[in-house]
């Protein structure tokens, strides 16, 4: 009797912590499946109220100084356009005054900006064609460690108290949106001056609609409404971005309305429905995700080894089944929302998902099936996600695949500095407005980020003289046979055009995700 | 990650000695926690400067770090950044600077964050310290009193059931008892985030207390486990039966002589503990987003953070020590038969 | 304590090796309540892990992009996770890779920490104050920093794991090693051993050993079992096993992600650690129990 007794208890135990688990996970996901989505308040915008966000990854120091490499981490760099402004905007493929009213061209090497008067930065220093030189010195310094350069660029005068004259090295067509806001921005002289070498976020002054107010590292930072911003849509009092890297946990304070907005994959949509009243936001952009392949390591050398890695990879079962949906397959650099510069290349066979075309591809480059291929991914949803249905993928022809992961600051090293890797795959994720900023860095042989040294005589001509090119329609088709090029010989395979998504609270008004890279936050409202 | 150490089997009875004079223990006491004192200090130092060079032989550059990865840095811009964190020196003589710097308190700046050390680490272990002090106090007001109910009742079924509980609080993953508490309470208490005593006791407290329950509620059942057992163990013995026989009622018995030895056990394993605590923080401190040492050491160790990783590691043996020799001194004074160096 | 002695000085002593004592020493756990029920989950448990390849309906890394994050169905009796592969094989493979894992370290911490730990027992002098204090250090310095350092070392996965975890506990084996050997150096009779003649490994085998083997044992359990838990851990903070490889850990990471609308995909793996972490342990009692009769517990 003593045993049967302690089986029922232990038995009744273990069942009972199982079911109240159930219940409660259960219940709670049960309680909260109303309505799937609802809509976005309408009518004018109204001022007042904090906006809690979140990000999941805490900002490199020197945090917002943009005259450093910063710029480039591209979290840090949006939230920056909460604070700062640039000379111009990009808006329906045009760039539009900002800090510049504008600007012409008075030569094919020389641009002159007029500038917005009256404007000045937090600290009280105005706004002025000092200022402006002051941050493209930065930038140009061979010694300082400034990125986002525009091509080109030789050197910046003031030719006026509003007016800045800036003198080209060479003709290029894409100058004027280099200069945009959530790429080159203005930070305050004065405290660059001060604080940038001790205190880089005190040197944190820009012109734009808030400003940085407080840091704590680890826990959050919080940006106050500039009462002095030149225009007038900095509607609310301040925000909150908290540092949540968990998921998990920012999806959990999201569904309990402790966030206002929350960046989402695909896969966390159905998450989102649950809190019952999110507004789901997407949007198209001009980024997409690839798998690239180390030229200086064998075969990978050889067009035909590439071609058939690239056809190997399904890219509609990646935009379905890890996207659901929410990415489109891609077959180049550039997506359809680049404009003119777009052609459709889903005729190449290296860049369509054929099993077989793969293997005759493999074959005639001679490709030694007996090797086992190094695969080098990063901890990070959806690229390490992706690197697992390519890996997987690859298996499947017959190509035996070794996939190690990372964490992203080890891979970057491993990846760029060290270059060491024979097959990876990443996503190019900038806001990119211009070809030349999605293709150069990547794909001429003296990008920043060309680290499968890749190296084509015929395709370095044509990047340079596009980005040279003053007529928009001989440069958009010169783009256009360069992504052709890159894509038929499978320089990268390129997965999928993926979508940003965004989820909000229906109180949340003005939130727009937009090309340039300024933050879809500059323009929010909260309704009450 | 914690292991209970094997309960010390209170049926044999501690080695009887000879109680000495008061004056002549005190000295003894102090005395042999002075060397205890100098040999962890010597050991712990080791620690540091065993981390230090394995740091530095981890491939990866905070310079890179600071500059970013991508490529149109130079080489000479690199090494310009190095020269200036003074990382182009001999790993020695970098040990050495760094040693005298901290000697006067100077721990150096945050290579990727934007603190200096020492705030960094004043900030985060003033939390870490809160949640596990919490923890340890919701474990212990939890288990005590548990315990001494629990100990009446000493059939087989009893202790199984004990027994039972006691695995259950320990097999279930600190992150996904976090995770089942915030779905639990939501709406009720806040998901994430840390909120210091100066800025409001209510909304610190707010955000304290499920980090403290998924942080407390496995040390508790072990604590529960252990003081239970020691207990009976101690009511069964020799002098407790000599103190009822002599009449005095239960509750001084339990409460004088009893509790008292009893939770010697109990004081041994949550100084053991204290370790492990650390690592348990650390997921409890990833999943509600609490800013404590356990994220920053994950952190700047992915992000090749030197400075920041050598000011915890030298935070953590100072803690070490201390606990070391605190256990030390409370053992002395609650059984002074027992020898302070044995193991 | 003569008896013990008595007990491990006899010929027919508790952990003798031979098969009548050995089922006898069986039987006497299994006699104990509730080991009955204990140890047969614990046959299941091993069962499933080693005949994996053979009891899971799919491969385990197989994907299925038509359909990723389904309820579980005919196909996939527990669904399948976000690339579309079944489950319940991987939960299968992934209780082999946890239980492998953790047999790996046990293994591991055992030939490293029980040498150490004699080691600091025997010595006299500096070597014992200077290894025990290592010891003591080694136990208090998160195993995690230790962890993080080597994985980011090496990047993350099996091996780099299994050396992690084996730093991390091998001092408390050293610990509770060293204890055992000073409380048994102790003994009157080890004395006597030594000055009648008897050379020091001889003593260490003939009584150090068979009393060792308790406390030892034990300790092993209970290392196993929070091994299971230790490499949750780590891929909660994405440094454990990584995919397409699956754990009980990286199962119960990646299920906490879709805790809202798939709550099966963390319930099942983090319930079944849980069974895996108490059946050791009630197991561990049960050998604890008939290693040591006079145990009351």
């Amino acid at each position: 009797m003593d045993k049967t007794m302690t089986r029922f208890s232990r038995r009744t135990a273990l069942v009972g912590t199982a079911t109240a688990l159930a219940l409660i996970l259960g219940g709670c996901s049960g309680a909260a499946k109303d309505a799937g989505t609802s809509s976005e308040p309408t009518g004018e915008p109204q001022r007042g109220g904090e906006l809690r966000v979140s990000i999941g990854a805490e900002p490199i120091a020197p945090a917002f100084d943009m005259g450093t490499m910063a710029v480039t981490s591209v979290g840090t760099a949006s939230i920056a356009t909460l604070a700062y402004n640039g000379l111009v905007d990009f808006q329906d493929g045009q760039p539009v005054p900002e800090l510049a009213t504008a600007w012409k061209q008075t030569s094919p090497t020389q641009y002159v900006f007029t500038l917005r008067d009256g404007v000045k930065f937090t600290d009280g220093t105005p706004f002025d064609a000092a200022a402006v030189k002051f941050n493209l010195d930065r930038l140009l310094d061979p010694n300082g460690t400034g990125a986002n350069l525009p091509p080109s660029l030789e050197s910046v005068e003031v030719s006026a108290p509003n007016e800045v004259t800036m003198n080209l090295s060479a003709p290029a067509g894409g100058f004027v949106a280099s200069l945009r806001r959530g790429r080159v921005m203005m930070m305050s002289p004065t405290a660059v001056a001060q604080y940038a070498k001790t205190d880089p976020f005190k040197a944190s002054v820009g012109t734009g609609p808030y400003k940085f107010e407080e840091y704590k590292t680890g826990q959050y930072i919080r940006l106050v409404r500039n009462d002095e911003y030149w225009a007038d849509d900095n509607y609310l009092d301040s925000i909150k971005i908290s540092i949540l890297p968990d998921p998990t946990t920012s999806m959990q304070a999201f569904v309990n309305g402790e966030l206002d907005v929350l960046g989402v994959t695909p896969a966390q949509l159905a998450q989102v429905e649950s809190r019952g009243n999110s507004v789901i936001k997407t949007s198209i952009s001009n980024t997409f995700n690839y798998v690239s392949f180390n030229q200086s390591v064998k075969p990978f050398d050889n067009v035909d080894v590439r071609r058939g890695f690239s056809a190997a990879i399904n890219r509609d079962g990646i935009a379905q089944g890890i996207y659901q949906s929410y990415a489109d397959p891609a077959s180049g650099p550039l997506s359809p929302k680049i404009g003119d510069a777009y052609s459709d290349l889903s005729g190449l066979a290296s860049q369509t998902f054929s099993t077989d075309k793969a293997k005759e591809f493999l074959k005639n480059g001679n490709f030694d099936f007996g090797t086992t291929v190094p695969f080098s991914t990063f901890t990070q949803a959806p690229f390490s996600t992706e690197a697992d249905a390519v890996a997987e993928q690859l298996q499947n022809i017959g190509v035996k695949v070794d996939l190690s992961k990372e964490e992203f600051g080890s891979w970057a090293q491993k990846i760029y500095t060290a270059k060491n890797f024979t097959v990876m795959n990443s996503g190019q994720t900038t806001a990119t407005v211009d070809p030349d900023e999605i293709l150069y860095p990547l794909f001429h042989s003296k990008g920043d980020l060309n680290a499968s040294s890749i190296n084509d005589p015929e395709l370095d001509k044509l990047l340079d003289a596009a980005r040279g090119e003053q007529d928009p329609q001989l440069r958009a088709q010169m783009y256009q046979q360069a992504s052709k090029l890159i894509a038929d010989k499978a320089y990268a395979a390129f997965t999928v055009y993926p979508q940003k998504i965004a989820a909000t609270s229906p109180s949340v008004g003005g939130y727009e995700f937009t090309e340039g890279g300024t933050n879809p936050l500059s323009r929010v409202w909260l309704a009450k | 990650m914690s292991v209970i150490e094997a309960v010390p089997d209170y049926d044999r009875p501690p080695k009887v000695r000879e109680p000495a004079p008061s004056s002549g223990r005190l000295r003894r006491i102090a005395r042999t926690l002075l060397i205890n004192a100098a040999q962890l200090g010597i050991v712990g130092l080791a620690a540091t400067f065993l981390m230090f060079v394995l740091l530095r032989t981890i491939p990866g550059d905070p310079a890179r770090t600071v500059s970013g990865p991508g490529g149109s840095v130079s080489p000479e811009q690199i090494a310009r950044i190095r020269s200036e964190l003074g990382l182009d020196k001999p790993v020695v003589v970098q040990y050495f600077d760094w040693l005298s710097a901290a000697a006067h308190g100077d721990l150096g700046k945050s290579l990727v964050l934007n603190d200096s050390v020492t705030t960094l680490l004043s900030d985060r272990i003033v939390v870490t310290l809160q949640l596990g002090m919490y923890a340890l106090a919701f474990a212990l007001l939890v288990a005590v009193p548990l315990s001494v109910l629990a100990s009446r009742f000493t059939s087989d079924r009893a202790n199984r059931s004990v027994r039972l509980v006691g695995t259950l609080g320990i097999a279930v993953p600190s992150f996904w008892l976090a995770l089942l508490l915030i779905i639990a309470f939501q709406n009720v208490l806040p998901t994430f985030g840390y909120s210091s005593i100066s800025d409001g006791v209510g909304a610190h407290f707010q955000h304290m207390i499920l980090p403290t329950i998924a942080l407390g509620v496995g040390m508790s059942t072990l604590l529960f486990e252990t003081t239970r057992a020691s207990l009976i163990g101690t009511l069964n013995s020799d002098y407790v039966r000599t103190a009822r026989s002599f009449g005095i009622p239960e509750r001084r018995v339990y409460s004088r002589y009893a509790l008292r030895n009893a939770l010697l056990p109990t004081v041994t394993i949550a100084g053991l503990e204290m370790g492990a605590l650390m690592g348990g923080a650390l997921l409890v401190e990833n999943a509600f987003a609490v800013p404590g040492m356990g994220r920053l050491l994950v952190q700047s160790v992915l992000a090749r953070d030197y400075t920041v990783v050598q000011g915890c590691i030298l935070v953590l043996v100072i803690v070490v020590v201390s606990v070391n020799l605190l256990m030390d001194v409370v053992y002395s004074f609650i059984d002074p038969r027992v020898r302070t160096d044995n193991a | 304590m003569p008896e013990s002695f008595g007990a491990a000085l006899s010929p027919s002593s508790p952990i003798a090796p031979n098969t009548r004592q050995r089922r006898r020493f069986m039987a006497r756990i299994l006699s104990l309540p509730g080991q009955k029920v204990a140890w047969s989950i614990l046959f299941v448990l091993v069962s499933a892990a080693v005949l994996a390849p053979l009891l899971a309906p799919h491969s385990p890394n197989v994907q299925d992009l038509t359909s990723t994050l389904a309820p579980p169905s005919g196909e996939h009796l527990l669904g399948t996770d976000d690339l579309g592969r079944d489950q319940l094989s991987r939960l299968l493979f992934g209780l082999r890779t946890s239980l492998a894992i953790s047999a790996a370290v046990t293994f591991g911490v055992m030939v490293i920490g029980l040498p150490l730990g004699m080691l600091a027992g025997f010595t006299r002098g500096i070597a014992n104050t200077v290894i025990a204090r290592l010891i003591d250090v080694g136990l208090a310095l998160p195993s995690l920093l230790l962890a993080l350092a080597l994985i980011a070392a090496m990047g993350a996965g099996v091996t780099s794991t299994v050396i992690a975890l084996v730093a991390g506990y091998t001092p408390y084996l050293a610990r509770v090693t060293r204890s055992v050997v000073l409380k048994i150096r102790e003994e009157e009779y080890i004395d006597s051993a030594a000055v009648s003649g008897v050379p020091t490994w001889r003593i260490i085998v003939r009584h150090v050993t068979p009393n060792m083997i308790e406390s030892v044992s034990v300790q092993l359990t209970l290392i196993f079992a929070f091994t299971v838990i230790a490499e949750a851990g780590l891929s909660f903070v994405g440094l454990g096993i990584q995919p397409p490889t699956s754990s009980l850990g990286n199962m119960l990471a990646l299920g906490s992600t879709h805790s809202i609308d798939l709550p099966l995909m963390s319930i099942v793996p983090g319930c079944t650690i849980a069974l895996v972490v108490i059946t050791l342990l009630v197991c561990g009692d049960g050998l604890r129990h008939a290693l040591d009769p006079r145990s009351n517990r």
